[in-house]
């Protein structure tokens, strides 16, 4: 009894000095209860992300009272990532010797199933990064994304290319790259560079600013910029001197967010169709699946090119657009499934126990077919990211000078040759999305289902 | 006591392609408060359907109840709207099914399960139900009912199901139990415990049972009065010892015959002949005839009506 007390004790104290550990630095406390790998997998990313909110600290603490929202979405992401993860550690130490009741639910199961897919967990962790890089682009581009530098210099400038840039420091401790600088007499002008997104309004050749000679302390003409002062242009310019690597930082926020949300509206529209069709049956199910091949019938990029080609082509139009296409083939599959499903015993049963058909539809038998569902919806993402990179191709997509994955590639073809990194980085950045979406999807798709369990 | 359940010329037909399946024909039989009904008959006879019916469950396009009258407590439940039906559900009425391995939803904890039925019915919040839910898991003989709440089904045997099914109906303390072959699915030793089970719940409870099944075995134990079916109808309908002491039916006779007994010795059980006639080609006249041992000339020609043959005690033969 004595040593039970004893360490029960222990274990109370151990935890307690686990849990000032979870709160002053995420996943710590795990690794000292002897959870090691959550903890690592909780610390990892919280680190990351605290150096770079302390790298951009001027940035983030500005980005809330300028009043841009690119900034301020880029600022309270960070701020909910960095909260999200001290708040789940905390969480995860505090019920650290909670029993769970015994055995592992459906989801334990496929979460532990899931972690043994090496490639999937890694397809997941691309598909993470991306949208957190979509997320923090203000403060990741080094340029804004339609910054022209100094379009007789920077235009066409390979991967790596850095630009040689005067740099004017002024007495009062400013020091401002500039594009060129004229002395006439005392007055000095120069044509600052534009910063990188300094917000959709801003000009994109700024005037030139004049000031006398007493303020300017030094100017350098040509200082080689060092690369944490990001004025190098990785991935090379475009035609028109724009950063290709901002350029598709920026435009992974469109062809990310065209494919998560149409693929979004599809899968529940398609859901709700499908589950109709499926378990009412009979002249509805005739009814809505003859509709359903009527427009599978249709080439799908054919339909979207018609459809976009009726109006202006909108972001939010051409993510309806994507969408309306998009949701037959889920609801041919919730449809086979609800057909199965309401045959089973369980459903008879909520009938028996007076459940109304609704709930029946919505709550008992569509979450059996989630897992289905769940995968066609990640494996989507990705080809959906490809129509819409076809459609900014063919230039009915978002349009310039709005970056898209699609529109840069497009913009790359007419030098292809001459100039082949305008193409392939965005076109790399599609493959990339597109393989992490499928491999994270095939995962889900073994972890669910139970006839691939080993 | 009071007369609980009427089914009055019940008729559930099957519409379909081949033909018209008189899965139930005109059937007939009460349930006293607190009573144990007996419905027994082959695969096919129209046991399940009878159930169904009564619940009014039957899929409706291809099936229909075509005519007769289900009188539960004075209320015609073939007159109700669709709503009302829904509050007899579970309500007044429950049911538990054949396969307690299929008949749990996968994806819900037990608890979730029950409590969603008591939250419908009984108006009462989410702690309250969950509460319940554990005191009716700890009444159907379930150990650690606290624990085994947040469990999900595959985590549970398959005695373990049907006991937490059976919590399931009985949680809204129904008036009637519809029990469709509830101990098939489970071995010999799970099924004299969840039969014991259901009869301990049954006189606590206070709550009528009709327990649908093809063994003879299970009716004996539980039953007080038994309607042997055959092909859509009752051929012999009456109190469960009369039934097993003095069997008119021939059909009755061949299923008793059919038991295997400890005091004698057999090669080979005695078997009915033939089959279940096709419900979508039924013979003329008696439908048992052409598998009768003992038929004449004139059981091919009009069916015979239930007679009686003593008092609460009758029969579809002539022969009897």
């Amino acid at each position: 009894m004595f040593v039970m007390n004893r360490k029960a004790e222990e274990s109370k104290g151990k935890r307690a000095r686990a849990v000032w550990a979870s709160l002053f630095f995420p996943g710590t406390g795990l690794m000292a209860l002897g959870e090691r790998r959550l903890g690592l997998w909780l610390l990892i990313p919280y680190a990351s992300f605290l150096v770079f909110t302390i790298y951009h600290w001027s940035s983030v603490t500005a980005a809330f009272t300028t009043g841009d929202l690119e900034r301020l979405v880029a600022a309270l992401f960070l701020s909910f990532v960095l909260a999200g993860f001290w708040f789940y550690s905390l969480v995860k130490t505090l019920r650290w010797d909670k029993d769970e009741g015994t055995g592992m639910s459906h989801w334990q199961i496929t979460k532990s199933q899931f972690r043994k897919n090496k490639p999937a967990v890694a397809g997941m962790l691309v598909v993470l990064s991306l949208y957190a890089v979509a997320f923090l682009g203000p403060f990741l581009a080094p340029f804004h994304p339609n910054a022209q530098e100094d379009i007789v210099r920077s235009r066409y400038l390979p991967p790596l290319a850095e630009l040689f840039t005067p740099v004017v420091t002024l007495k009062d401790g400013r020091r401002i790259w500039v594009r060129q600088v004229r002395e006439v007499g005392e007055e000095i002008s120069y044509v600052p560079i534009s910063e990188p997104s300094s917000g959709d309004g801003g000009p994109l050749v700024p005037e030139a600013i004049t000031v006398t000679r007493d303020q300017v302390q030094k100017i350098a003409k040509t200082l080689r910029p060092r690369w944490w002062n990001q004025k190098v242009h990785w991935l090379g310019t475009d035609k028109f001197g724009r950063d290709i690597l901002s350029r598709i930082i920026y435009g992974s926020r469109i062809s990310l967010s065209i494919g998560f949300v149409a693929v979004g509206i599809a899968i529940t529209f398609g859901t709700f169709v499908g589950a109709i069709a499926g378990y009412y049956g009979g002249r509805v199910d005739d009814v809505i699946m003859r509709l359903v091949d009527m427009i599978l019938a249709f080439p799908r990029l054919f339909l979207v090119l018609t459809l976009i080609a009726l109006f202006t082509p909108k972001i939010w139009l051409i993510i309806a657009v994507l969408g309306a296409t998009g949701w037959m083939g889920t609801a041919r599959l919730v449809r086979g499934q609800i057909l199965s499903l309401k045959e089973q015993e369980f459903v008879q049963a909520a009938h028996a126990l007076g459940l109304s058909i609704p709930r029946i539809i919505f709550r008992h038998i569509l979450p059996n077919a989630m897992a289905p569902i769940i995968v066609t919806a990640t494996l989507r993402v990705g080809t959906t990211i490809l129509v819409a990179a076809a459609l900014s191709f063919l230039g009915l997509g978002v349009q310039p000078p709005t970056a898209s994955w699609g529109n840069i590639i497009n913009q790359g073809r007419d030098n292809l040759l001459g100039a082949w990194w305008i193409a392939t980085f965005p076109g790399l950045a599609i493959v990339l999305t597109v393989v992490a979406y499928n491999l994270f999807g095939d995962g889900l798709r073994d972890a669910l289902d139970p006839r691939l369990r080993d | 006591m009071g007369q609980l359940l009427e089914v009055f010329d019940l008729k559930t037909y099957f519409f379909m392609d081949e033909g018209t399946a008189k899965a139930v024909d005109g059937v007939s039989f009460e349930v006293d408060k607190g009573e144990t009904l007996g419905l027994v008959g082959e695969s096919g006879c129209g046991k399940s359907v009878s159930a169904l019916s009564i619940m009014r469950l039957i899929p409706h396009p291809p099936g229909k109840i075509v005519d007769g009258r289900i009188t539960l407590d004075g209320k015609n439940l073939l007159e109700l709207e669709e709503e009302e039906m829904r509050e007899i559900r579970g309500n007044e009425i429950s049911m538990i099914f054949q396969e307690p391995m299929t008949s749990l939803n996968p994806v819900f904890t037990c608890g979730n399960q029950i409590e969603e039925a008591i939250i419908l019915h009984q108006k009462v919040s989410k702690k309250e139900a969950r509460e319940r839910a554990i005191e009716m898991l700890r009444l159907v003989g379930i150990p650690a009912p606290e624990q085994r709440v947040r469990e999900y089904p595959h985590q549970l045997s398959g005695g373990m199901r049907q006991r937490v099914m059976i919590a399931m109906a009985l949680s809204c303390n129904p008036s009637l139990l519809l029990a469709d072959e509830p101990t098939t699915a489970l071995d010999v030793t799970i099924q004299a415990q969840i039969l014991e089970l259901l009869a301990h719940l049954q006189r606590e409870l206070h709550m009528a049972v009709i327990m649908i099944t093809h063994d003879l075995g299970v009716i004996a134990e539980v039953a007080d009065r038994v309607a042997v079916m055959y092909a859509g109808k009752i051929v012999e309908y009456g109190e469960v010892h009369d039934i097993f002491k003095k069997p008119g039916h021939p059909y009755t006779q061949g299923l008793l015959q059919s038991i295997p007994k400890l005091t004698e010795f057999r090669d080979r059980l005695a078997v009915i002949p033939g089959i279940v006639p096709n419900p979508l080609a039924f013979p003329r006249g008696c439908k048992f005839h052409p598998r009768c041992p003992v038929a004449v000339d004139m059981c091919q020609e009009a069916e015979p009506e239930l007679r009686a043959l003593a008092s609460g005690h009758w029969v579809r033969c002539i022969r009897a």
